[in-house]
């Protein structure tokens, strides 16, 4: 729990597409909302109240869950969601006055009620000269995909049944590996569909949908005193693009096996390298200090640093919106503007901000098409499919490379500071000695600064996992705190 | 509101929730609901030192339930009428095979009878002049500018929530819950460019109160919204001054207030119905057992009115109560759902939330406390050679199957020979759940409740909570700083 968010630890791995959508596919249409008259009713209202500008959205989707635990299902849950959201604009002294509204009420009276209301609330907000909707990037960008596959008809008529067999497969296959799995907090398929609909008041339309789904699962293992969990998960657009429920079960089977028999160990100063799954979790500490919001409130360690080397000349990253088939793919920002590939970091240099139209225009830069929109509120930039890129070495041969050291293999709570640039971050994970792994440690924290850790990155693997919207390859840093007994 | 004023806001009538309900009984299961909900709710935030935007939604919808045994069939929509809610009955059914003639249920007529956190039309902060909240917003922003021109950007936000609840549950009452929810979050950055040093902090509170309630006197005796615009300034600067934390194991005081996070994290959810039911919490089997210093008593208490974690009735229409988790460092109880309490053969503890009506009911804490001890916070400093004094923290986690736990220092200071000295950067601290109260050694006497900030994440729901901590003395808690070299013990 925290003042912001926080959490009992298992959050965020179940999410369902709700914000901005991958392109669609023509054909099936999902849906019983018309969208596009919706939105349309919606930008009436907005003018009529004295709007200037004003753009809507129309989303809903249908989603099922089964969870299973110990071989029997649990829960079944079937959601039905549908929201309209409206952000309207309003001319002010010296610029545009904004406010935003949402609802699940798609009804006439409702949409009617609110846009009026947030005329004018719009009218009593601040003008800002900074305001308002891109003039231009709308065409598509030359070598765009034409279809990024977002729509898969086999997760849309997915039977229930072979959703319940896949969970059920998948719990098992992890409490099959030992005997020492006396316990589980269950597996989970769920999969659904959501659809979206944009339009504003200068005529500019589009729609997008996509399936989803997800399989996870949690076993718990025991071994004398001590009782230790981790999971597993795969997802994806399509349903073949899965891991087996097997590959699913095994993994989460060694790794929460691989925890038992935990120890404290030593205060020291060592080489932590952090496993692919986790190391996907420091992109965040570059991207979301690179963001826009950040940069023009003087509010990042990344402040000044634009064209200056921020990381070790191994470390790469790009952010790539164009995968066909890439968890948070898509043609069109939320904004409405064409997306294009962009490397953020190169060879350890830093070559762009994340910019939407607003954050750009305070910072005298084009858009970088980043931009995200959910219903409730305006336009934030924000990254797409982000990756670190691979190095040339095994994760074996990382390790082996590695004399005494940390192998981080999970996370529970803490992290990076994206303002003062300091890192500090409860972990578990297993001890290196001589090149080998020698025990798991627990109750542990690492710590250091943003600049120096990605400085002092000194070996990378090639282990990246593609499957996944954010993504990086298991890397090393030279030297970190790790703070014990 | 009664039940048959919500029931027309929703355009329900008492008979479609006895169809809804005979629909799941049609089947043989053990307990159902019906649980219905209208959230309109408003956020408007400065932003250099402009109210850019502002926001206004209103979301509403349904969840129906079906419990058979440990399995739940659960299915929601956003459109309430007749034909949605008998359609989500048909699916949530299913999750029981074997038939039954329960047939149509006939419900009571039972409301609430308390009223927590009573709001005047008047009083309401969602429906209060836009104007008064702008010019609090512009007020917080030049008091927090005011504070020292090293405050380079305040952000502040005020929002507001009604959250109207209707519940109709399988033993046949209709409960309905006015929820009011409003809170001012204030953040700033400041820096020094000759240090090269930039640091943010962030302070705000507010609770089920009216809006007047913000400019009452709060700490420090001056008003609230004053109070958390000048904590947030003089936290961000004073940190401009921090040294590095120390890395490794020392002994901790915890100042009173929102530190209760650490009872939150290191036993609260360890403490869940669910995990223990099912035995995979750290805390599983430990009823009677010594879990902490006699020293220490823990309560989750929903019942303190207007209270940012309380509630009338829980998101499943049982009251809430003041539920001893551990008294005298025995462990008392766990708080309980429905299901949770049935199939542990307890009694629930009021204590079955949910964030919104797409979700289901899990077991939750309200607002988490330890009572207060003998000890003067003053001799309790003075009782430790060498460690950290921490007074305030951002957020924190648990893994409840090993019980570690973390929270993250916002404000903390070395103590040296019994004296509090330099503020340290923000470091992760990390501890052993069933561990860490057990190394309790001072309680002071002065037991506060935090300010009303709280949000509590599991599995993905997040609902409002409260904490409280008087001052009190932790040994051999791990902090994750950078400095080996200042590692230090008692």
């Amino acid at each position: 729990m925290s003042g912001a968010n926080g959490g009992e630890g298992l959050q965020s791995r179940l999410r369902h597409p709700q914000e901005d959508l991958p392109a669609a596919a023509q054909g099936d249409t999902a849906g019983s909302i018309d969208m596009a008259g919706r939105c349309a009713f919606a930008l009436a209202v907005a003018k009529k109240a004295g709007a200037d500008f004003a753009d809507a959205m129309v989303a809903g989707g249908r989603s099922t869950s089964v969870k299973v635990r110990l071989g029997n299902v649990i829960e079944v849950v079937q959601s039905r969601d549908q929201g309209l959201g409206i952000r309207v604009l309003v001319a002010g002294d010296g610029g545009l006055k904004t406010a935003t509204t949402s609802t699940s009420d798609l009804g006439d009276e409702a949409i009617e009620r609110l846009v009026t209301a947030a005329v004018a609330m719009a009218r009593r907000t601040a003008a800002d000269p900074f305001a308002g909707p891109p003039e231009s990037g709308f065409e598509p960008e030359p070598g765009a995909p034409i279809d990024l596959e977002t729509w898969d008809d086999e997760v849309y008529r997915l039977d229930p049944d072979r959703a319940l067999q896949m969970a059920l497969a998948t719990e098992a296959a992890a409490l099959g590996v030992d005997a020492r799995f006396t316990n589980s907090e269950g597996g989970e398929m769920s999969w659904g569909y959501s659809e979206l609909h944009v339009t504003d008041s200068n005529g500019r339309g589009r729609g997008k949908r996509a399936t989803s789904a997800s399989l996870w699962t949690t076993p718990v293992a025991e071994d004398g005193p001590g009782k230790q969990r981790d999971y597993w998960w795969t997802s994806g657009r399509w349903l073949a693009d899965l891991e087996s429920p097997d590959s699913v079960g095994k993994k989460a089977a060694a790794r929460t096996l691989r925890r038992l028999g935990a120890r404290k160990p030593e205060t020291a100063e060592v080489p932590v390298i952090f496993e692919a799954p986790i190391a996907s979790g420091l992109l965040g500490s570059i991207s979301g200090a690179a963001n826009g919001g950040a940069i023009y409130r003087d509010s990042s360690w990344l402040c000044g640093k634009l064209g200056q080397t921020i990381a070790a000349s191994g470390v790469t990253l790009v952010d790539n919106p164009w995968i066909v088939r890439g968890a948070a793919s898509r043609l069109f920002d939320g904004e409405g503007l064409a997306t294009r590939p962009m490397t953020l970091v190169e060879a350890g240099v830093l070559k762009t901000w994340v910019l939407d139209t607003y954050s750009g225009k305070k910072l005298g830069l084009p858009s970088t098409r980043s931009a995200w929109r959910g219903l409730g509120g305006s336009p934030s930039p924000g990254t797409s499919n982000l990756w670190m890129n691979n190095g040339d070495e095994s994760l074996e041969a990382l390790i082996a490379g590695t004399k005494t050291g940390l192998f981080v293999t999970g996370t529970v709570g803490g992290g990076a500071n994206t303002v003062t640039g300091d890192f500090s971050q409860g972990v578990v994970g297993l001890w290196i000695e001589d090149g080998k792994i020698a025990y798991p440690v627990e109750e542990i924290t690492i710590a250091s600064t943003l600049a120096a850790m990605w400085s002092a990155v000194d070996g990378i693997a090639n282990d990246r996992h593609p499957g996944r919207a954010t993504s990086a390859p298991s890397f090393r840093i030279g030297k970190m705190t790790v703070a014990g007994r | 509101m009664d039940t048959t004023t919500a029931l027309a806001r929703f355009g329900l009538d008492r008979e479609v929730l006895d169809a809804t309900l005979g629909s799941l009984f049609e089947r043989r299961i053990d307990d159902a609901d019906v649980y219905i909900e209208h959230v309109e709710s408003e956020g408007l935030v400065i932003d250099e030192g402009l109210v850019k935007k502002g926001s206004r939604s209103i979301h509403q919808g349904f969840g129906v339930r079906a419990v058979v045994g440990d399995k739940t069939g659960y299915a929601h929509a956003d459109v309430i009428d007749r034909a949605s809610l008998l359609e989500a009955a048909r699916a949530a059914r299913t999750i029981a095979t074997e038939s039954s003639t329960g047939g149509t249920r006939a419900l009571g007529s039972a409301h609430g009878t308390r009223d927590l956190y009573p709001i005047r039309p008047e009083g309401d902060p969602l429906t209060q002049d836009l104007g008064a909240k702008l010019a609090l917003l512009e007020a917080i922003d030049r008091r927090a500018r005011a504070y020292d021109p090293r405050i380079t950007q305040v952000q502040a936000s005020f929002a507001s929530e009604r959250r109207v609840v209707l519940v109709a549950t399988a033993d046949g009452r209709v409960v309905v819950d006015v929820r009011p929810l409003a809170r001012v979050s204030v953040s700033c950055i400041a820096v020094d460019p000759a240090k090269g040093q930039r640091q943010s902090a962030g302070a705000g509170g507010g609770g089920r109160w009216e809006f007047p309630v913000f400019f009452e006197q709060g700490a420090g005796g001056v008003a609230h919204w004053e109070y958390w615009t000048d904590e947030a300034a003089r936290r961000a600067v004073l940190l401009l001054d921090a040294v590095d934390a120390p890395a490794g194991s020392m002994d901790v005081v915890l100042g009173p207030g929102w530190p209760g996070i650490l009872l939150h994290e290191a036993v609260g959810h360890g403490l869940e119905g669910d995990f223990n039911r099912k035995a995979t919490s750290a805390f599983a089997g430990m009823i009677g057992k010594q879990v902490a210093s006699p020293l220490v008593t823990v309560i989750d208490d929903g019942t303190i009115a207007t209270r940012r974690g309380s509630l009338n009735v829980d998101d499943e229409g049982t009251p809430t109560q003041r539920n001893v988790l551990i008294e005298n460092g025995i462990l008392k109880g766990y708080l309980q759902d429905r299901m949770n309490a049935r199939l542990m053969g307890v009694a629930a503890t009021g204590s079955g939330r949910r964030e919104s009506y797409a979700h289901m009911p899990l077991p939750r804490m309200t607002n988490t406390f330890m009572l207060s001890g003998q000890d003067a916070p003053e001799d309790i400093i003075k009782s430790v050679r060498r460690g950290i004094y921490a007074v305030a923290f951002g957020g924190g986690q648990v893994d409840i199957t090993s019980g570690k736990f973390t929270f993250s220092g916002a404000e903390a200071y070395l103590i040296e020979d019994g004296k509090v000295t330099a503020p340290v950067r923000g470091a992760t601290f990390i501890g052993n759940g069933p561990e860490v109260l057990k190394r309790v050694v001072a309680v002071g006497h002065d037991l506060s409740l935090d300010e009303g900030v709280g949000t509590c994440g599991k599995e993905g729901q997040s609902v409002p909570v409260g904490v409280g901590l008087p001052t009190v003395r932790v040994n051999d808690i791990t902090i994750g700083g950078v400095n080996v070299a200042k590692r230090g013990g008692a």
